[in-house]
């Protein structure tokens, strides 16, 4: 072929190659939800609520006590969070490891805490995607308030997902990451493509739910997992209907205030959804309080802020998670859920925390934001920090330390 | 033949050999702009949409100081162009790669958004 046609030929057959998005696969739009019996077995919270209800609530504050009076080593706590404190080079250069405070609960009590950068225990710092398990917590009040059904086809209350192909997405797809709505989860690593990013920055950022609402369909609802910023979102906009004129001080009266979460910000788009996706800012102590909550199977104070049942729901692993084939079997990520993280393996999925109890679950957020829950440990750590070195921040080696400090199995 | 004949030859080859690259790598260009362009579009305001965001939610969310604002919201492009804090309005307005953001405190419970 001469060169002349030989260019016009690859140019053409670019322009096919790029103008085409990933077809849905018909193998993922039929029986979407149902599992084959091998994974059904995995499919098991490792929850356990505590067998008695604490004494005392931190609502009012954290009760601080000596470590050595809990049987604890207080210096191989210190030992343990040493290295996440050591930071490198220049601010302006953010490289490293910049933990910027960690806060420590065993048994309702705190046992570390420590500070960086500027921050103290009553400064407010960004969570970024720790508000999706507010959202999460958002959405198990509602179910206990019978405001919304997990079953429920968002398209029923929120018009923008009307659409014939997309009527069948329903809440528990949303909050199990499994909606099959498009997606481009990529911050740094490829800006021009990044979906999160248009919705965060820009073309999607005056209506967030309705920017969700508009990607096209990929995959049938409940077939495939796929971690997206956008759905918290458009999971939002339709509890804003759902709730109508309580969707503006819900998060306050029903969480915020009942915990004690006086540091709590939450931001809205310019429609007025609350970016339940990423713009969460508290005190590390705070978060400590919403670990806390779910330790606590959603009991607080006496009383009840999330359904019973909540916190076996949402850190049963998600279907779609488990017949998702893992992105590389020999670095295991985290399982997932309901906007929460497990340290669960599943087919073919090693486990992520390996030195950690199995029944660990996380609210995670962007540049290593972490608020775990470790109920068999009865513990509870709030990790704020700005680690933008992808990997840099090793939680195993960090949680595995601070059990090891003298941290026993409860009842035993 | 003659060299003389032999170059007049070769002139038209050249420019026509240089013309159809030219126009293959226009044409590959464009291949890739076209479906991409909504990706690309919404890029472009990026820069200053999210600097003015960052520094404001720094500013008035986290009561940092200037320094560290400035520290925390460094993106990997420069911010070329202007950074306007006003104070008074809360607000931190960026004009960046020909196009401008105003982000702006709401109140304590909401923080700032993003106009």
């Amino acid at each position: 072929m001469p060169p002349v046609r030989a260019f016009f030929a690859l140019a053409a057959l670019s322009f096919l190659l790029l103008s085409c998005r990933p077809p849905a696969s018909p193998d993922l739009e039929l029986g979407a939800r149902a599992l084959p019996a091998a994974i059904e077995s995995e499919r098991l919270s490792f929850y356990a609520p505590p067998a008695r209800t604490p004494l005392e609530w931190p609502t009012r504050g954290w009760k601080s006590v000596d470590p050595a009076s809990l049987g604890l080593d207080p210096g191989a706590l210190s030992a343990a969070v040493d290295p996440y404190f050591v930071r490198q080079g220049a601010e302006k250069d953010r490289v490293g490891v910049r933990t910027d405070g960690i806060v420590v609960i065993y048994h309702g009590l705190l046992v570390h805490e420590r500070y960086a950068g500027g921050y103290g225990p009553e400064s407010r710092h960004l969570w970024w995607s720790v508000a999706k398990s507010v959202g999460n917590a958002l959405a198990g009040i509602a179910v206990k308030e019978g405001r919304l059904a997990l079953d429920e086809k968002v398209s029923a209350r929120y018009p923008p997902l009307g659409a014939p192909d997309k009527a069948d997405i329903r809440v528990d797809d949303l909050l199990r990451m499994s909606s099959g709505l498009y997606s481009s989860e990529t911050y740094e690593s490829s800006f021009i493509h990044s979906t999160v990013n248009q919705m965060l920055f820009t073309i999607g950022s005056r209506d967030m739910g309705a920017f969700a609402a508009s990607q096209p369909k990929v995959y049938g609802p409940g077939a495939i997992w796929e971690y997206s910023s956008l759905t918290p979102n458009l999971f939002s906009a339709w509890l804003s209907k759902v709730l109508g004129a309580d969707y503006a001080d819900y998060p306050w009266k029903r969480l915020f205030e009942p915990l004690g979460m006086s540091s709590a910000v939450l931001e809205r788009d310019v429609a007025g959804t609350y970016v339940l996706s990423s713009y969460l800012y508290a005190s590390a102590r705070d978060m400590a309080k919403f670990g806390w909550l779910f330790l606590n199977d959603g009991a607080w104070e006496g009383g009840r802020i999330l359904p019973e049942g909540w916190v076996s729901y949402t850190t049963t692993p998600a279907p779609a998670w488990l017949r998702t084939p893992a992105v590389d079997p020999a670095k295991p990520e985290l399982g997932y859920g309901a906007y929460w993280w497990l340290n669960r393996s599943g087919p073919g999925k090693g486990l992520p925390w390996p030195s950690v109890p199995e029944d660990a679950f996380a609210a995670e957020g962007h540049w290593g934001q972490y608020v775990v829950v470790v109920p068999s440990r009865s513990l509870v750590v709030a990790l704020e920090s700005d680690t933008r070195d992808s990997g840099a921040l090793d939680m195993n080696r960090l949680l595995a330390g601070l059990i090891a400090s003298g941290m026993k199995e409860v009842g035993k | 033949m003659t060299p003389e004949s032999t170059g007049k030859r070769r002139g038209p080859r050249v420019r026509h050999f240089v013309l159809a690259l030219v126009a293959a790598l226009v044409l590959l260009g464009a291949s890739w702009i076209i479906p991409n362009w909504k990706d690309l579009a919404a890029f472009l305001p990026m820069p200053a949409h999210t600097y003015a965001r960052f520094m404001a939610m720094q500013l008035f969310v986290e009561g940092r100081s200037e320094e560290e604002a400035r520290n925390w919201s460094k993106l990997p492009l420069p911010i070329l162009g202007s950074v306007k804090i006003d104070r008074a309005a809360k607000s931190v307005t960026v004009t960046a790669y020909f196009f401008r953001a105003t982000a702006r405190w709401v109140d304590e419970r909401h923080g700032v958004v993003l106009e």
